[in-house]
């Protein structure tokens, strides 16, 4: 049994009154969501919970473009030779299944959408510390994606997302839209990082020290000073190829003189950060599921916060492992396979301590617990595979092999997605005030694992024995894997509709849902639900306890027991009865 | 009760600055001021892909860069360089100025910014108009006349290339200054800024200076080297 | 608590900032007369050395870094050592491109092949068809233009140009004494409309001329010599 110490006294004092609050304030039944429904409040919003379900919108239909793409890709793939599409339209159909998966969908998805909603709730603010630019960056990114798009009317966008020169320059207007596009997104990236990190610097509630922040928080800092430095390095590239199309400057283009390979260090030293920009926010949800699902302080808080700050940094050193075969000097190579192996470090810290967490904790599977676990099993594959590619005499055979596609795909859709949705189920009551149905969760969970791994795990298969990635035919010999990775996307397409389906369900006649159904700790679980408007604390927060001190709850929320009881399953009534 | 409350109310010496997130104007201000910092690093990243392809092709072809580096002015390039610097010496003036209350002489210095920029702009509009009628272009149009055949050898052309992009992109930035300092002249004479409230005009100073700061170092390595 | 008394900002004084311009007005008349005295490689890191202190001054002074909030020095810090993160690693790359050449031309077959014949041993049978199969081929001379990378500037078997001129009908133009000149030394003749000061420096960073054998180096003349265009 923990002892309490004297911080008890306070607590109550502090906490009696807020719970007060959620349950007798009538002023909570105004809250974000109703107190104005006009389009234009919508439109025109400052508020950073608004802004974040505006991106929720757009980012998912991000995705269902992007995944319908991916679906036909491995459709035409189900045969050697055309199955349904001709090449033309089958290398920008990947081409362009990349371009809006990475820049539209994922390095937006959880910093813009549960970064923005939950993030200033954690620290105690009222909003971020430039609202406006919040908005800014939401129409900035939605602009920029729609100059990407309109590149696909002027001519064929087969590049593949990394518009590696001489290639990217030669195939005319279309790359004009495509750098003008990226560039303008690229912009609310930067805003966004540069907003989160004032935010979190200026913005904490009295007695919200470093140390008491929650490990999202933290996750969500060091994707924002990554966003802040490797997204203009990105700008600058794609203003140096836009002039080498139009003026023909020779930077890149080997007739003219230009190095083809300095493309791929200037492009690179973004995008690979960039993975890391996709990857820590996921890392935060974890943090956070594996806190509450297992009714316990992550294990070595401070070694989890700070590995977040050390992947950052370090993400900024491994670039030229992209780069092995392109004809870069050994002496990178040697250097960049080094670092590669070195950033292995901090992450298996997290998953160590992730696992330490649940060891002797209370685990409660829900459906975000599901796939926490998940992720824990798809992105350890994800990552150790991306060590072995690290490996230079390995990647030598591997590079540009199905191995590299499985490979990021375990990580960014085993990993980010999977975190993301996650996050989605656990913060879902809170952003919405409705519960979905745990059943349908738990269904939905298990045909995404296991039509992922289907999908996927084939493809390490494929690669190693030789199949290179982006071709349109292949030899005979490969066609059953094909085949069985394409059945796969299927049951992770049907996966994936059912969640869309039940969360959109959910918000017609889901259950209301309680405060805090998971009894979790931190800050934005002491409001009502939804938020109330116009602040998001009725009174400002004073923090003098850790983002996971699950042994102060039945003070903090007047509970008793943890999570696993009966009343943590979702009613209709108010939140929890007191002691 | 342990909880303060000041921040839900609006009390009667609430500034018409100060937005309603806030809870002062001191950390309106720094909050404001780590923002533009921020940026402004941005800004430097941004600059630096031109100098990364500065630096790798000179490594390659030293004398080539060397060699062309004689095309370039610098006595109209080392004048630009002393009209920036005093430009940054005058809009650090205009914030002294207006953290004394001293609004007149603010105005003043912002003007004297502006048409600081302005010489910039001026000279280099002479120094590429000069550079285009000798047939010195970028990149894929790089074909110097008669005079300047010594100077037409391979790669000669990517030194001008980095030569039009990073002055070129230095000089939009200058522009864009000009317009910010110019509409921050009009809302100083208009009785927007106090010492009360003044950071529009410290972190428009700030972006200035940063400015200034590239200049600085595009000159040796383009004009001097 | 958001009563708002004017806090104190730090005030510059003019006689600050006034010295500091002086300073930098003197560093940059000092970067150019610098420049105009020749020291060789040392020109660059002196001009650059000049300008990070004159970048220091405006930074510390006209933009208060001295005086205020030390987070946003640690701002600009991290965005510095970022930038030369980025310049020194692609250096890396491009100051060292070329590096590979210390690596055996040979294939580690081809090693053991000769170290067992030094040793007196008989190779394996399928060593032994290897090694016979692998000879003539080495003298193949379209094998050896894919070997030295000729095809990546020079089309063989069709009359379009690349970086280089198409050499598909190169043995009806040329001798095979210009055929070999035009490979030893690329800028004795350079092909109308193409840039010169290309080939040399390519072949020289591959170490084509250490590597090439005679008997290679007549392979290819008589392979190029042979191609008439048809």
């Amino acid at each position: 049994m923990w002892s309490l110490g004297k911080r008890k006294t306070s607590f109550m004092n502090e906490m009696a009154s807020s719970a007060a609050v959620t349950e007798a304030n009538p002023a909570a039944s105004v809250n974000y969501l109703n107190y104005d429904k006009s389009i234009k409040s919508w439109l025109l919003t400052v508020d950073h919970k608004r802004i974040a379900l505006m991106y929720l919108v757009t980012v998912a239909l991000a995705f269902l473009a992007g995944g319908i793409l991916a679906l036909l890709v491995r459709i035409e793939l189900l045969t050697p030779g055309k199955t349904i599409m001709d090449v033309q339209t089958y290398n920008q159909v990947f081409s362009l299944h990349g371009i809006i998966m990475v820049f539209a969908f994922i390095i937006p998805s959880i910093p813009a959408i549960l970064g923005n909603f939950v993030m200033p709730i954690q620290i105690g603010a009222k909003d971020v510390a430039f609202p406006r630019i919040n908005l800014l960056s939401y129409y900035v990114y939605v602009v920029g994606i729609i100059i990407v798009l309109l590149a696909m009317l002027f001519g064929r966008v087969d590049t593949g997302w990394t518009f590696y020169t001489p290639y990217s320059e030669s195939i005319g207007t279309p790359i004009l839209f495509v750098t003008t596009g990226v560039f303008v997104a690229g912009f609310a990236s930067i805003l966004t990082g540069l907003n989160f990190i004032v935010t979190i610097h200026k913005m904490r509630a009295p007695g919200m020290t470093w140390n008491r922040l929650p490990l999202f928080v933290w996750a969500i800092y060091a994707t924002s000073i990554v966003q802040v430095l490797a997204t203009p390095v990105i700008g600058i590239t794609m203003v140096l190829l836009f002039l080498e199309r139009v003026l023909s400057i020779g930077i890149f283009d080997p007739a003219l003189g230009g190095d083809p390979v300095l493309f791929q260090h200037f492009f690179w030293f973004y995008s690979h950060p960039a993975v890391y920009i996709m990857i820590l926010p996921a890392f935060g949800v974890m943090s956070e599921l594996m806190a509450t699902f297992s009714r316990r302080a992550v294990m070595g808080y401070k070694f989890v916060a700070l590995s977040s700050v050390a992947i950052a940094f370090l993400g900024f050193l491994v670039w030229g492992h992209h780069m092995f075969v392109s004809g870069q000097s050994a002496t990178s190579s040697i250097i960049f396979s080094l670092i590669t192996y070195l950033i292995g470090i901090p992450t298996g810290i997290k998953v160590i301590n992730w696992v330490g967490t649940m060891y002797k904790g209370s685990v409660w599977i829900q459906t975000p617990m599901l796939y926490a676990l998940s992720f824990l099993f798809l992105f350890s594959i994800g990552g150790f595979t991306g060590i072995m590619l690290g490996v230079l005499g390995v990647d030598i055979h591997l590079h540009d092999t199905y191995f590299v596609v499985a490979h990021f795909h375990y990580v960014m859709m085993g990993g980010t997605v999977i975190a993301a949705l996650g996050g989605i189920h656990y913060w879902w009551p809170k952003m919405t005030g409705k519960m979905y149905n745990e059943t349908l969760g738990r269904i939905a969970c298990g045909l995404i694992f296991v039509g992922f791994n289907m999908t996927f795990f084939t493809q390490f298969i494929l690669g190693s024995q030789g199949m290179p990635r982006r071709y349109y035919d292949y030899l005979p010999r490969f066609e059953h894997l094909h085949q069985l990775s394409t059945v796969g996307s299927w049951v992770l397409a049907l996966g994936l509709f059912l969640v869309a389906g039940y969360l959109l369900f959910s918000l017609k006649r889901g259950k209301n849902a309680p405060a805090n159904p998971w009894k979790a700790v931190t800050l934005e679980w002491t409001n009502t639900t939804p938020i109330p408007h116009p602040h998001n604390f009725t009174s400002a927060p004073v923090v003098t306890r850790g983002p996971y001190d699950f042994h102060l709850a039945p003070e903090v929320f007047g509970y008793t027991g943890d999570g696993a009881v009966a009343d943590a399953v979702p009613t209709n009534d108010a939140p929890a009865t007191q002691a | 009760m342990a909880t303060s409350t000041t921040t839900a109310q609006v009390d009667s010496n609430h500034p018409t600055h100060l937005q309603h997130h806030f809870v002062s104007s001191e950390q309106q201000f720094d909050a404001s001021k780590m923002g533009m910092w921020l940026f402004l690093i941005t800004e430097l990243l941004l600059f630096s892909g031109m100098f990364v392809a500065y630096t790798v092709f000179r490594v390659w072809h030293p004398e080539v860069f060397d060699h062309s580096a004689d095309l370039l002015d610098w006595r109209l390039g080392g004048l630009n360089t002393l009209v920036l610097l005093a430009s940054s010496f005058t809009v650090a003036l205009g914030i002294h100025y207006i953290q004394i209350g001293n609004k007149k002489a603010t105005v003043v210095n912002l003007i004297i910014t502006i048409v600081c920029a302005a010489i910039f702009m001026t000279i280099k509009y002479h120094e590429y108009t000069g550079k285009f009628e000798h047939g010195i272009f970028p990149g894929g149009h790089f074909h110097p006349h008669e005079a300047f055949a010594q100077y037409n050898v391979p790669y000669a052309a990517q030194f001008f290339s980095v030569y039009f992009v990073m002055t070129g992109i230095h000089g939009f930035h200058v522009l864009v200054g000009m317009g910010l300092l110019t509409w921050l002249t009009i809302r100083t004479a208009r009785g927007d800024f106090s010492p009360e409230y003044y950071t529009p005009i410290e972190l428009t100073g700030l972006y200035w200076h940063l400015v200034d700061i590239i200049w600085v170092f595009l000159f040796p390595l383009l004009y001097l080297i | 608590m958001s009563h708002d008394t004017p806090h104190e900002h730090h005030v510059t004084p003019i006689k600050t900032l006034a010295l500091v311009l002086a300073a930098l007005m003197s560093l940059t008349v000092l970067t150019v007369a610098a420049s105009r005295v020749h020291m060789g490689f040392l020109n660059v890191p002196i001009a650059v050395g000049i300008a990070m202190v004159k970048a220091s001054l405006v930074v510390t002074f006209f933009m208060a870094l001295k005086w205020d909030n030390k987070v946003n020095a640690l701002v600009l810090m991290i965005g510095v050592i970022f930038v030369v993160v980025f310049l020194s690693f692609t250096l890396f790359d491009t100051a060292f491109r070329g590096d590979l050449d210390n690596v055996d031309s040979k294939t580690i077959g081809e090693e053991q092949r000769a170290a067992d014949l030094l040793l007196g041993k008989t190779p394996g049978e399928e060593h032994a068809a290897a090694a016979t199969a692998a000879e003539p081929a080495a003298l193949d001379g379209a094998a050896l233009t894919q070997k030295y990378l000729c095809t990546s500037c020079h089309i063989f078997d069709a009359p379009t140009a690349m970086v280089g001129p198409s050499l598909f009908d190169v043995g009806s133009r040329l001798s095979p004494e210009k055929i070999r000149e035009s490979i030893l030394d690329p800028d004795a003749v350079v092909a109308e409309g193409f840039p010169g000061g290309l080939m040399k420096p390519t072949l020289d960073g591959m170490g084509f001329y250490s590597k090439v054998s005679d008997a290679e180096m007549d392979a290819l003349v008589n392979y190029l010599a042979s191609l008439k265009g048809n």
